[in-house]
């Protein structure tokens, strides 16, 4: 008991603090985070566009994609940035066109995965899925 | 050939003035030829921090106008060191007084005949500051562990790279290793992490620095001085980049070591 006592005024002696003290460096770390997203994308105009652009190309890589009516925001939420872009889909490329290392690791990934039935989500939610997918395509 | 290197921050008073003289006096205790410029025009401070206010005859923009015959003519040289000179800012003049240009032919010509040229820039993103690192070849960034200063020191580095300045290093200055301990302060892997820049330096908050620019002597001279210990440990790095650079763990100081010594050792009573 006694030293117990003596080590929390030791404790306090030192400046060990209590667990539930404020720690304001948490906060400052996720706040200038989010801000510096801000900061960096407000400051270069021209950074938004060159993703888009880029977005652009890698999509037509693999879609037909609808470019005036595609979306693309930074969205800032309290602790954190997203990026959210809304690109409508008219079709998707045939397999046929797409690059071959894209081929050769689905290939690759057959031998490797489990049963076709076990990978096979269920029916509603593949229907509902590819309804989704045939709209927009969310990156 | 020498290096010019431009000492900048963004937000006013984390301590670019304070690290010139510090950087430029231990430069020259170890013995390199140095010029400090003090680029921030109209707001002449570099002279008092190094004790030198009494003896300013020309200053830069004279010199950029051709009113001297050569800008060693503007040079007031230190009171301690020989191989150490300073170029002071005019008080009277606005800040468009200096070109790009002007700064740029300056520095080529200062480092032709020095081993290093230190900049110390003016706070804030315009004119001046883009004079003040037109000549410079490298940047050192130098920010406090606080939200406004780090936030505004990412804004400077991001001015530079699209300058294409390469080789920008960090110095974090007036770190109290206490509060970071206590969660309370970011700490240097914090900064360091948020703004993606190599560390140069950890300053410490250190009360002889004040004392030490009362005087008109940098703390990098002062050997008790904990902040002139870490700017001689700079120093080393720009000599030599092979040196290791700091520790990324703030020295914990006396009650620091008092406080391990006997949390440990109650700890092992405890456990009896
Ligand atoms: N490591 C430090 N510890 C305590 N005070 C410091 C430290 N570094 C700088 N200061 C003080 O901070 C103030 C601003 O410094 P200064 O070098 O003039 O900043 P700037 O040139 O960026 O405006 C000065 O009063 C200086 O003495
Ligand atoms: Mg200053």
């Amino acid at each position: 008991m006694d030293f117990l006592m003596k080590f929390t005024f030791l404790q306090r002696l030192f400046g060990r603090q209590p667990v539930e003290q404020d720690q304001s460096r948490a906060a400052a770390r996720d706040r200038l985070q989010v801000a510096l997203v801000g900061d960096r994308s407000s400051v270069a105009p021209r950074l938004m566009e060159s993703v888009r652009r880029d977005l652009i190309e890698v999509l037509n890589r693999y879609m037909e994609i609808d470019v005036q009516l595609m979306t693309m925001d930074l969205k800032k939420e309290d602790q954190a940035v997203s990026l959210a872009a809304v690109v409508p889909v008219r079709r998707i490329r045939r397999q046929a066109s797409l690059p071959t290392e894209c081929l050769e690791s689905e290939e690759m990934s057959l031998e490797t995965t489990p049963s076709e039935e076990a990978r096979r989500p269920h029916p509603r939610k593949l229907k509902r899925e590819r309804k989704r997918r045939r709209r927009s395509l969310e990156v | 050939m020498g290096k010019v290197i431009v000492i900048t921050s963004g937000k006013g008073g984390v301590g670019k003035t304070t690290c010139t003289a510090n950087l430029g006096s231990g430069l020259a205790l170890a013995g390199k030829s140095v010029i400090l410029v003090d680029a921030d025009i109209g707001l002449r401070n570099l002279d008092l921090v190094m004790g030198l206010e009494n003896r300013i005859v020309f200053d830069l923009v004279d010199v950029v106008e051709g009113k001297c015959r050569s800008y060693r003519q503007a040079l007031i040289k230190d009171k301690r060191f020989d191989n150490l000179f300073m170029m002071p800012s005019a008080q009277s003049k606005d800040k468009d007084a200096v070109k790009p240009e002007q700064m740029r032919d300056l520095c080529q010509e200062m480092k032709e005949s020095f081993d290093f040229v230190l900049v110390d820039c003016p706070a804030g993103i315009e004119m001046g500051f883009k004079n003040a690192i037109a000549g410079a070849d490298e940047a050192i960034v130098v920010t406090n562990p606080e939200v406004s200063a780090v936030r505004d020191a990412d804004r400077i580095v991001g001015l530079l790279e699209a300058n294409e300045m390469s080789g920008i290093k960090l110095i974090l200055n007036r770190v109290k290793a206490d509060m970071v301990r206590r969660g309370q302060m970011l700490s240097v892997q914090d900064v360091q992490e948020i703004l993606n820049l190599d560390l140069l330096g950890m300053i410490p908050e250190d009360e002889r620095i004040i004392h030490a620019s009362n005087r008109g002597e940098p703390a990098v001279l002062d050997r008790n001085s904990r902040a002139g210990e870490a700017y001689r440990q700079v120093v080393r790095c720009l000599i030599d980049p092979s040196t290791p650079g700091p520790s990324l763990v703030e020295d914990p100081g006396l009650m620091g070591k008092l406080r391990r010594f006997f949390t440990v050792g109650l700890g092992s009573q405890v456990a009896q």
